[in-house]
Formats: structure tokens, sequence, C-alpha cells
């Protein structure tokens, strides 16, 4: 029925545009076998109804893609995008802009499927070990798709010129002008989907539980690795064709879902059905607004994506407890306090070195202290605001991690700063100039914003851990979507929103500076209220409630606290940033297992690790900065990257 | 405070900064915008650093910049501290840029110039802009002789395209897909260039405040008359064509069919006036060799 609706939509759109283009007198005949020198029958023949074809390739093989991960993964929410397929092929593809142009000369296939397949691979390796649970696994997919689309960032801040070109296909844009794209996009679709037929008993079999599987003799890691490999493919094609179209891969296998389709045969094929209609319905109701809205179509659909799984979210099960990880690291420390103590010189010295050193053309230059006060200008606020966002993202990532209890959290992944993003986006789209206080309520109210969303989506769930994450799931793709649009459209005011996305602290006031730092020291001082729930809560629901504890309020409680730390800092340096993530898991590894000792270590060592990548964000590229959240970013997702592998 | 300063590293004075100081006697200005930065080099008042020297290099490169300008870094984030350092006497600066880089008030007085027409044509509104450029660095004569030059150069360029009076142009850069193309419309100064040298811009569609427009090839059919100019980008442009040739559209508009896709070197579309200058010539040279316009 829906599909048929769709298919109808899609229908009237295309014939619309087609009275547009052509006399009645001549629709079939531009259609099929335009005259040579009619330039209006080309374009029907050459650009409509190529588009229309390749958007329901895309469609399909994305939504094939999307129902094979989610097949072979048992995860609802796998789809190229959140399993970071995207993110690769999209950072190979500027690398190899920017580096080795020569090799499009073979064209952007092979390039996008290596890059794909190579982040895809990084994400399975970081779900190993927690045997890809569905959320792990989408929280790596997460991970790695921020990581890389912070050095897609940095390269589009030093190479903006350069790249834009590409920015604006991999909006995801169906523009054709020959039938080319769908020569190349046609026959590998028609042979995955028959591999995937060929593939459609074993895993049937996969649905069921490993252990079952393996004693009916199905070589498990075959079969998933073939399928893996067949989803990336069709999705790398995709992006090579026509750039990153988010969510289809997502919403093709739900309404494939919702509307019954229960057997994994049944699944598959109208997973890629309504992933053609879904994108064909975007695609052309784009063209029927006409050049007014040139927006790129992937823009569109994430839009779209985004809202579905929003809506989607009070629908799914509210999953399961989250088991207690068994503590690895190091033994529990004696004393925390008095390392905390011994740790205030190195913050001391570390914001020393922030203020004094600082790079001039040919060589070093270290500030006296008498000269200092003319330099304070430039480096006292940025300063101020990197250590106060490091410590409000240590807070913030503790504080997710135990409400989750789940070590892979952290507030990027909460939504809350794509919140942010997503208001100072709006203030910039609305005004030609804002100033810094219009910015700055923008930016708060976005944050907050997300927040009362989250809590009005999580009421039923009582705030379970799995929603609240895939709120950040949601939001985060479609923060990413806009920015591409940004990039593509490259307008100088709109790398302002760009620079602060990358996190740079450039911009960062004293007044801004101080409220962060307030912010800081009441998060401290209220954390006491806060030690027992944050004892209790990794424990799960089932240990929460046999101490008689409040669950829902005292996840609301924390909830607040993490949000209010993460909107403070990820207004000082962007909404990426992986400090939330790394301060409070090497706190752990270091043996601070006490609520208590534990935040106020990571606080502490979030400030150092920000002051650091900010300093070196001044002078490694001098006289450009590197964005003190990019620094971060590397550092952070390296830092989990190789842990994953040392612990694997 | 030079003297004063303590220099770490290696323990060493030796790297201590040895940046090429304009003349003595000269302003110490610096720019930091691509527009500013051309019309300070042309008028011989050479800039002490310059915002993003790599882009200008890129984008305008001429004229070029002289090897020992400083680089400033990217035209959003300047280096201030670098800036201050330096002790300029005056700054040039976007009035685009005025919200984000007000400290630029405390280094040295700052002039917050327009980059983009409002309510005035682009061509007229880059003849204001030098002037006050002039003003500024005290070279009212050159820029006269300057602008006395793109006038001269502009009125030849119609003389010349005569006979090509009212003709549809397509101004445009192909991206490198060999699907869409960034194309320069009416707000554009070579967009400007084009109608005052007597020919008609064949876009009209919306286009941002630089006059600016990303569109698809297949939207080129629009004015099937008119011919096709690009700014040729080397091997980039060369693969965007090799993508075009396989396109039946792009093979079938009448401007391929007849011959009248015509590549000239780039020129940074809303540069200042040697810009001007060097389009008006380009223009007048590329379609000079063209038959006069259709029958």
């Amino acid at each position: 029925m829906l599909a048929a609706a769709m298919a109808a939509v899609a229908a009237a759109l295309f014939w619309l545009a087609l009275m547009d283009a052509v006399p009645p007198e001549q629709r079939w005949m531009a259609l099929w076998s335009p005259l040579a020198d009619d330039l209006r029958q080309l374009f029907v023949h050459y650009s409509l109804l190529p588009r229309l074809i390749v958007g329901l390739l895309s469609g399909a093989a994305l939504g094939l893609a999307g129902a094979l991960f989610q097949q072979v993964l048992r995860n609802p929410l796998a789809e190229p995008g959140t399993l970071g397929v995207f993110a690769g092929a999209k950072l190979a593809l500027a690398a190899t802009t920017l580096w080795a142009p020569g090799l499009f000369g073979y064209g952007f296939e092979a390039v996008a499927v290596l890059g794909g397949a190579a982040s895809m691979a990084l994400v399975m390796l970081l779900a190993w070990r927690q045997r890809f649970d569905p959320l792990a696994l989408i929280l790596a997919g997460l991970v790695v798709t921020i990581y890389l689309g912070g050095i897609n960032a940095m390269l589009a801040l030093f190479h903006q010129e350069a790249l834009r070109d590409l920015f604006v296909w991999q909006a995801g844009s169906l523009n054709q002008n020959n039938w080319l794209a769908v020569r190349a996009l046609l026959p590998p679709f028609v042979v995955a989907a028959g591999l995937a037929a060929l593939l459609l008993r074993p895993l049937t079999v996969l649905a069921l539980q490993d252990d079952v599987a393996r004693a009916m003799g199905l070589s498990l890691s075959l079969t998933r690795l073939a399928t893996l490999g067949l989803a990336v493919l069709l999705s790398a094609l995709v992006v090579a064709h026509v750039g990153v179209v988010g969510f289809i891969g997502l919403a093709g296998p739900l309404l494939a879902r919702l509307s019954g389709a229960r057997r994994p045969g049944a699944r598959l094929v109208w997973s890629a059905a309504f992933g053609a209609l879904l994108l064909c319905v975007a695609d052309q109701g784009l063209q029927a607004l006409g050049p007014a809205l040139d927006l790129p179509t992937g823009t569109m659909t994430s839009l779209i994506g985004a809202g579905l799984v929003l809506w989607m979210l009070p629908r799914l099960r509210a999953g399961h407890d989250p088991r207690p990880r068994p503590e690895s690291g190091s033994a529990r420390l004696g004393r925390p306090w008095l390392l905390i103590l011994c740790a205030l010189p190195v913050l001391a010295l570390v914001i020393w070195v922030a203020l004094s050193l600082a790079r001039v053309p040919g060589g070093w230059h270290w500030s006296s202290p008498a000269e200092l006060p003319s330099y304070l200008p430039w480096r006292g606020a940025r300063m101020t605001g990197a250590l106060a966002a490091g410590a409000l993202f240590g807070l913030a990532g503790t504080l997710l991690q135990r409400l989750t209890g789940n070590a892979m959290a952290s507030p990027e992944l909460l939504g809350i700063s794509s919140g942010a993003a997503l208001g100072l986006i709006a203030v910039v789209f609305v005004s030609a100039l804002p100033t810094t206080a219009l910015t700055l309520a923008a930016a708060t109210s976005g944050a907050f914003a997300v927040l009362a969303l989250m809590l009005w989506l999580g009421r039923r769930s009582a705030l379970s851990p799995e929603h609240v994450l895939l709120t950040g799931v949601a939001l985060s793709t479609l923060v990413a979507a806009l920015t591409a649009t940004l990039l593509a459209i490259g307008d100088p005011r709109m790398i302002v929103v760009l620079n602060w996305m990358a996190g740079s602290t450039y911009r960062v006031t004293s007044e801004q500076a101080l409220i962060a730092g307030a912010t800081v020291a009441s998060l401290l001082a209220a954390s006491p209220l806060m030690a027992r729930w944050l004892t209790i809560l990794p424990l799960g629901e089932a240990a929460s409630r046999a101490v008689g504890m409040p669950l829902a309020a005292s996840r609301l409680a924390v909830l607040l606290a993490t949000a209010l730390a993460t909107a403070a800092g990820t207004l000082i340096v962007g909404p990426l940033s992986f400090v939330g993530l790394m301060a409070p898991h090497a706190v752990r590894l270091l043996g601070f297992r006490q609520s208590l000792p534990q935040l106020v270590a990571a606080a502490l060592l979030g400030a150092v690790l920000m002051v650091l990548a900010d300093l070196a964000g001044r002078i490694v590229a001098f006289p450009w900065q590197i964005p003190a959240g990019l620094v971060a970013t590397f550092l952070g997702g390296s830092y989990f990257i190789a842990l994953m592998w040392r612990q694997r | 405070m030079l003297s004063r300063r303590t220099v770490l590293a290696a323990g060493t004075a030796a790297f201590m900064p040895a940046v090429a100081l304009a003349r003595e006697g000269d302003l110490r200005i610096v720019s930091m915008d691509l527009s500013f930065t051309e019309m300070l080099l042309a008028l011989g008042a050479r800039p002490t650093a310059i915002a993003n020297v790599p882009l200008y290099q890129r984008l305008v490169s001429v004229p070029a910049a002289p090897a020992d300008a400083v680089d400033l870094g990217p035209l959003t984030e300047p280096n201030l501290e670098l800036l201050q350092y330096l002790k300029p006497d005056l700054i040039l600066a976007a009035s685009w840029q005025a919200s984000a880089l007000a400290p630029l008030e405390r280094i040295a007085p700052v002039h917050w110039l327009p980059t983009f027409a409002r309510g005035q044509g682009p061509l007229d509104f880059t003849r204001d802009l030098l002037a006050r450029i002039a003003g500024l660095a005290g070279r009212e004569a050159q820029a006269a002789a300057l602008q006395g030059e793109a006038d001269a150069v502009l009125a030849e360029a119609k003389e010349r395209l005569r006979a090509q009076a009212g003709r549809p142009v397509y101004l445009l850069r192909f991206a490198e897909d060999g699907r869409r193309t960034a194309i320069f419309g009416g707000a554009s100064m070579v967009g400007d260039v084009l109608v005052r040298a007597g020919l008609r811009n064949a876009f009209a569609g919306r286009a941002n405040i630089w006059g600016t427009a990303s569109i698809g090839i297949e939207r080129l059919v629009e004015a099937p008359e008119a011919v096709v100019i690009h700014f040729e980008r080397g091997a980039e442009t060369a693969r965007a064509m090799r993508r075009l040739a396989e396109s039946p559209i792009w093979n079938a508009l009448p401007a391929v069919r007849a011959g009248r896709v015509l590549g000239m070197p780039v020129i940074y579309p809303n540069g200042g006036t040697v810009s001007v200058t060097r389009f008006a010539r380009q223009l007048a040279a590329v379609l000079a060799g063209v038959p006069a316009a259709h029958g």
C-alpha cells in the first residue's frame, strides 16, 4: 500500500517534469528515441530519465545494503552511514582529489570502495571485543565517522577551494547528463542482488543465535564476511556516483519491516524497493521545487531520515539492560585523591607553557612574565576556554559512561553538541552577519532543545541508554549532512561556522571562557550529590532498582548535568573532540574506580588534554592554526583505536 | 619590545625573525582579503603581510605575491598574534570579517571595506574600492593610471566585439566530475565585464552574493545559442572535458557542435582592477576568433 502510494507520487512528479520539458506529442519519443538535434528531447532522454533511474538504482542499492548489514549484524540501525562506510569513502575521495587526482582518470569507484571498506573494517575491529553487540557497533561506527569526519574537516579548512567541487557532489547530487552512471550502477547491482539471493539461506540461519547456526554447519565468519563485503561494495558504489545519500539504508529496511516483511528474502526485496522509492520521491520532489531550492538530494534524505529515526525511537523496544563490563586496566588506586593533588602542578605547568610559548617567523619565542600581558589578549581567553571545555567534556564523559554503563559513550554521541551546532547553523542561515550574543543564544537553545526532545522521547523507556544514544546518532548524521551542504555553498561566512564546528578556539572571548569556567566550578561542587547514583547506575537497571534508587529521577539529574557540561564545552570548542571519551576512560585505566575521584580526575585530565591540543594547534602549522577540537579528535580517536587494537 | 624578547628553543638566537620589511617611510599595510591584496600589489603598495598567500596565488596570481610577504593564515582566522608582532600601520579587512575579527582594532587602525557590490554594478564597485584603497595607501596617481588602463581595455574590447554585440555567453568553470559547473552571473565582476563589453550573460538564475552558482550541465540547454567560455584549470579541466565528451546532452549543445566552447586562463571572478583588465583582454581575444553572431 505504502509502496504503491510512493510509487504513484514519484511517477506523478516525474510526469510533471516531463510535461514541463517537452510538448505532449513528443513525450514518448523524447523518452525513448530523442531526435539528435532537439535539445529538449535530449534533455528528457539523457538527464530526466537517467536521473530517475539513477535515483531508483541508488536507493535500491542502499536499501539492499542496509538490509544486508542489518541481517548479518542483527542490528536494526546498521546502514552504510552508521557503520562508517560513507565517512571512509568520502575521506578517500577528498584525499585523492588533493594528492593523487590522476587516479580519478580511472573513475571514482575504486577509491570510494577502498575507503569505505577500510573504515568499515576499522569499525568491525573496534566492535570485535564486544562481539558486535548492536549498540557497541553503532557507537564504533559513530566514533569512526567522527574521527574520519574530523580529518575531512581539516582538509576542508586548508584546501576549501580545491575541494569545493567534490563537496558539491558528495553532498548527494543526482544530476545526470548521460547514461554512464546507470550503466555503471546497474550491472553491479544486478550481480549483488543475485549474490544476495544466494546468501539468503545462510542469512536466514544467521538470524538465529550463533551456536544454533554453527550447529547447522554454517561457516559463520565466511557468510558474514561475504555479506558485509557485498553491502560495502553496494554503498561505496553509490557514493562514487552520486555522493553520500544518508539514511536510505536505514529507512528502506525500516519501512519494509513496518509493512510486514518478515522473512529474510521478502525483507531484502522490500528494503531495496522502499529504498528506491524513498530516494526517488525525495529527488523528484526536489526537482519539482525547481532550481530555487537547489539543495543536494543527500541533505534532503538526511533531513527526512533523521526525523524518521526520532519518530521510530519510542517504537523500538527499550533494548537490553547494558551488562556491567568487567573492569580492565591496572589495579584500583589506594589513594586517588593524593594522585589528583600531585597532578595539579602538572596542570599549572601546562598552563604556563601554553601562555608563554609561541612561534614567530623563522623561530620560536618564549614570553617572559613581563611581556605576557601584551600577549594575553591572544592567548588568555582561548587557553582558559580550552581548559574549561576540556574539564567540561571530562565531566560529561564520566557522567555519560557511568549513566550508560558503556565505556564507549561520550558527549558527542549524546547529540547535545549536534543540537548546539544546529542552532548555530540556523542562525547563520537566517541572519547575514550574526552577532556573538546571537550565536551564543542560538547554540545554547539548540543544545537544550535536543535535551528536551531526548527527555520527551525517553519518557516511556525511563531514559534508556540506547534511546539516548540513538538520538545522538540521528542528530549527528543530520549535522554532518548540513555541514556538507554548507561546504558545498562555499559562502565565506559559512566558514566561520565550519571553523567553530572543527573546534576552533580562535574566537573565544574572555566572557565565554569565564562562563565555561563557572560551569566547571558549579558542576564540580554538585558532584558529591551525584556520587552514589554514579556508583550504582553502571550496574544496570536491576541493581539500581534492587537498592531502591529512583531510576528515572537519578537518570534525569545526571543527564541534565551532562547536557549542561556538553553545551558549555561545545560552545567553546565545537561539537567534535574525543576528550569526553578519552579522559574518563584513561582515568579509569589509571585505577580511578570510585565515582567522585574519577569525575575530578577526568576533569583534570580533560583540561590538560584540551590545553595541550590548543597549544599544538597554535604552533604546529604556524602561521596557520589547527582547531583545538580537531587536534583533540585526532588524539582521542587515535587513543581509542589504539586501545581497541591492543585489547582485541 | 623586540630587545626584551627571551628566546627559547635550542638556546640560540639565530632564528630570530628575518621578516623583510617594506622600505623605510612606507606604510606597513596588511591585507585580509584577496581583492584588497590584488589592488595593493597593483598599486605598488607592497603589503607587509597577506592573509592566505596560497589561496591568493591559486585564485588571483597576477600581480604575483612577493616572496617575502608574510602569510597570516586563512582569511577567517588570520594569526593575530603574528600580526601584532609585525606592528602594521594599517589593516584592510573585509566587512564580512568584521564580526569575527573585531580584535584587529587592538593592533592597528582597521578599514573595513566591502567585498561585494550591493546596489551598484560590480565594476562601479571595483572602481570605488580601488580609489578608497589608493587613498589609504597614498597612491592616487597609480590608481588613476590603473583605472584608466582598465577603462581603455574595456572600451577596446567592446569595440573589437562589436560584431558580437548582444551575443549570449555562459561564463563558467567545469567541475571535475563533468556533471556540474560553477557558473558566474551578473553580480560577479566577470559577469559585469561581459555585459559592459556588449555581450549578454546567458545565465540569469539564482546565485550567491558573489554572483556564483553551482548548476548541472544539463541546464546549459536553456540558452542553446550561447557561447560557452570556461576557465582552464589544467589537468582538472582536462578530466572534466573527457567526461563531458561522453555526454550526449553536452555533445548536442549547439555551442559544442559549432566549436563555440572557449577556454581561457583563470581569472578570479571577483578580482580587482587588474583582473578586470586581464579578463576584458582575454574576452576580446578569445571571442575575436569566433564567427560573428548566428544569423
